[in-house]
């Protein structure tokens, strides 16, 4: 028996192999390496297809995309994997903005352009950075926030410090309300992972008894506080706003009952744009040091148009 | 009691010497079970003194339903780790698993009952899995299950490769996590029911009696004619079964199944509930009152925390500090006690 399995796992392995060794082995084409930093999150899957359907439509350009879970030193390996094998560019949004400055340093000095994407390295050399400015997804939240307020409330804050990208979003928020000294932010909390984030807005909710809107800086985390004030009862007095216009997110802003705006940062353009941006420099063209991806507030009213 | 003098210990000397050692083992399983009873008052007492949330219907209620998906999982990590075995992989078999009872319900339209069933399956045959490689093949439990983890990580995102599934799940799916039966919400009752379940299997049965006796000595239970690599097989599935389960609610209780929820973190809090219910992980010792309790008490600090609005950072560092002095104190009564019970 235990023979048997042996064989069966060794076979399994080598099938395996044999399915994902193609990656590099053509020559004359564009070979460009994107290494996505996070798995299991909705925002990066539809990047991840912006950039392969992109790739997909060119002609002669090789797109190779690998994952790593939050993890900067698994990331790292794989952009010296990249470099290992000669690609033509490589596509960085990384898990980390000082972790991975080693990793484009060698490119650098490899001569293998990198291009940046949703959030800058802090060291090194990007040929190009293309990103939404996510101070401006902030401060498109709390000037939407100000004005359904008229300028006077409570607000309770949600965020993922932990992430220069999140953080931001705080920041541009609060550069926002610092002109309205009648609203208050009552309460800002560490927001936690699924299914976590359930329990948590349970109790944040019995804790906070009176509170007008709701700032999370993303819709995972906005949604399961939506939900539990709508099973409340509290969903006419609060209304929330998230970031990413997720799909769940964009059916709960059809329902209009609370959940009132998501900023979108449009992942799926993000993608095209990084793989565009790279075979335009591969090419020898001229390119911008930094694309902006615009963002956009989806509410109810201009939710039809969006979907388009 | 003629030979008082000479055994020193006269008032149980017309016992027999295992029913002496099922004894203390029953008081030193009730002390400890009474201490985390008492944390539990005080903290309740206390809560209720100091926030105007605490000590309402609606937020006991929400508490039972916040652990009922910790304790499902601690549940089956328990039985294992009776064993003296470990099974990491439960978090990420609990999202496969999640993912696969929305997969098959809201997007292959499989009829409710059978995609219960399936699911379910799944995970104790992953489980199974786990336990076949463990006892026939001599693994490390921890090495196995952790193989387990990355392979059932990976299935669930090859396959969903990150989108969420949230529509199509009807509200009779949904019933499994946010329907009530009378005053207590499902999630609870199926947490009930699990604690009485195993509860009575790991007391009652033979199965049960072989899983302790492993846990306690392996080499001791094979000698007396144990079938130690079978009990073992059985453990894993049903620690894969527990895991499949605590998936099902979970996808029903958030109405979305997402790929990266109950990771890592997730587990540990269920891990983080068995040790402070008195499990240990070297094997023979643990019952379900305890891990009930350990969830229970887990639960009341976390919502508490939030309730006196204090951060989630602060509750990582209470949450730790109290699982140090939870093992320390369980250690120096062991210690009292002489040994292992």
């Amino acid at each position: 028996m235990k023979k048997n399995l042996f064989i069966l796992l060794t076979a399994t392995l080598l099938f395996v192999f044999c399915f994902s060794f193609n990656a590099y082995s053509e020559e004359k084409k564009i070979a460009l390496g994107l290494a996505i930093p996070y798995i299991g999150q909705e925002f990066w899957a539809v990047v991840q297809k912006g950039a392969e359907e992109t790739a997909a439509k060119m002609p002669n350009v090789e797109l190779t995309v690998v994952q790593s879970h939050q993890s900067p030193t698994k990331q790292l390996s794989q952009i010296e994997a990249f470099i290992a094998a000669k690609v033509n560019a490589i596509l960085l949004p990384p898990a980390d903005p000082s972790a991975l400055v080693p990793a484009v340093e060698e490119a650098n000095k490899q001569g293998i352009p990198v291009i940046g994407v949703d959030t800058a390295v802090v060291g090194g050399k990007l040929t190009s950075f293309i990103a939404s400015n996510n101070i401006t997804v902030g401060e498109i939240a709390g000037k939407y926030i100000a004005d359904r307020l008229k300028g006077k409330g409570k607000i309770i804050v949600i965020g993922y410090p932990q992430h220069t990208a999140t953080r931001q979003r705080v920041e541009g928020l609060k550069n926002v309300l610092k002109n309205f000294p009648d609203i208050q932010i009552i309460a800002e909390e560490v927001g936690k992972l699924p299914p976590d984030t359930q329990a948590q807005a349970e109790n944040i909710l019995t804790a906070y008894k009176q509170f007008d809107a709701l700032f999370a800086v993303a819709d995972v985390l906005t949604l399961p506080f939506w939900k539990v004030a709508k099973d409340l009862g509290r969903n006419k007095e609060i209304f929330f706003v998230g970031v990413d216009a997720t799909g769940e997110a964009l059916a709960a802003i059809e329902e209009n009952s609370g959940y009132a705006a998501s900023v979108a940062q449009q992942p799926y353009q993000m993608g095209a744009l990084a793989v565009e941006t790279a075979v335009k420099v591969v090419k020898g063209e001229k390119v911008e040091s930094f694309t902006e991806v615009p963002v956009v507030l989806v509410t109810f009213d201009n939710l039809k148009d969006f979907k388009k | 009691m003629k030979e008082k003098t000479t055994t020193g210990i006269p008032e149980y000397s017309h016992i027999p010497p295992e029913r002496l050692v099922k004894r203390v083992k029953i008081i030193s399983k009730i002390q400890g079970n009474m201490i985390l009873s008492l944390a539990i008052i005080i903290l309740s007492i206390f809560l209720s003194f100091k926030t105007e949330g605490f000590f309402t219907t609606y937020n006991l209620i929400n508490v039972l339903r916040q652990i009922s998906l910790t304790s499902l999982m601690a549940i089956g990590f328990g039985i294992v780790v009776i064993t003296g075995g470990m099974d990491i992989s439960m978090g990420n078999v609990a999202a496969m698993v999640g993912m696969t009872v929305a997969g098959l319900f809201a997007i292959m339209k499989v009829n409710l009952f059978v995609s219960l069933v399936i699911s379910l399956a799944l995970g104790l045959g992953i489980g199974l899995l786990n336990g076949a490689v463990i006892a026939y093949l001599g693994v490390p439990p921890f090495i196995a299950t952790l193989a387990m983890m990355f392979i059932s990580q990976g299935i669930t995102f090859e396959f969903t490769q990150g989108y969420p599934i949230y529509e199509g799940l009807t509200s009779n799916f949904l019933y499994i996590g946010q329907g009530y039966i009378g005053p207590l919400p499902v999630p609870v009752i199926i947490m009930i029911a699990m604690f009485i379940l195993a509860h009575f299997f790991l007391n009652n049965t033979v199965l049960g009696q072989h899983i302790y006796s492993i846990g306690g000595n392996e080499n001791a239970a094979r000698v007396t004619g144990v079938n130690v690599s079978r009990v073992k097989l059985i453990t894993y599935g049903i620690s894969g079964f527990f895991a499949a389960l605590t998936g099902v609610v979970m996808t029903a209780r958030l109405g979305s199944a997402q790929p990266a929820a109950a990771g890592m973190d997730f587990f540990l809090t269920a891990a983080t509930a068995a040790v402070l219910g008195g499990t240990e992980l070297s094997g023979g010792v643990g019952n379900m009152l305890g891990i009930l309790l350990g969830a229970l008490f887990l639960g009341i600090l976390n919502n508490g925390l939030t309730l006196l609005k204090i951060s989630a950072y602060f509750q990582w560092i209470v949450t730790g500090i109290l699982l140090i002095l939870a093992i320390v104190w369980h250690t120096t009564q062991k210690s009292a006690s002489g040994g292992k019970y």
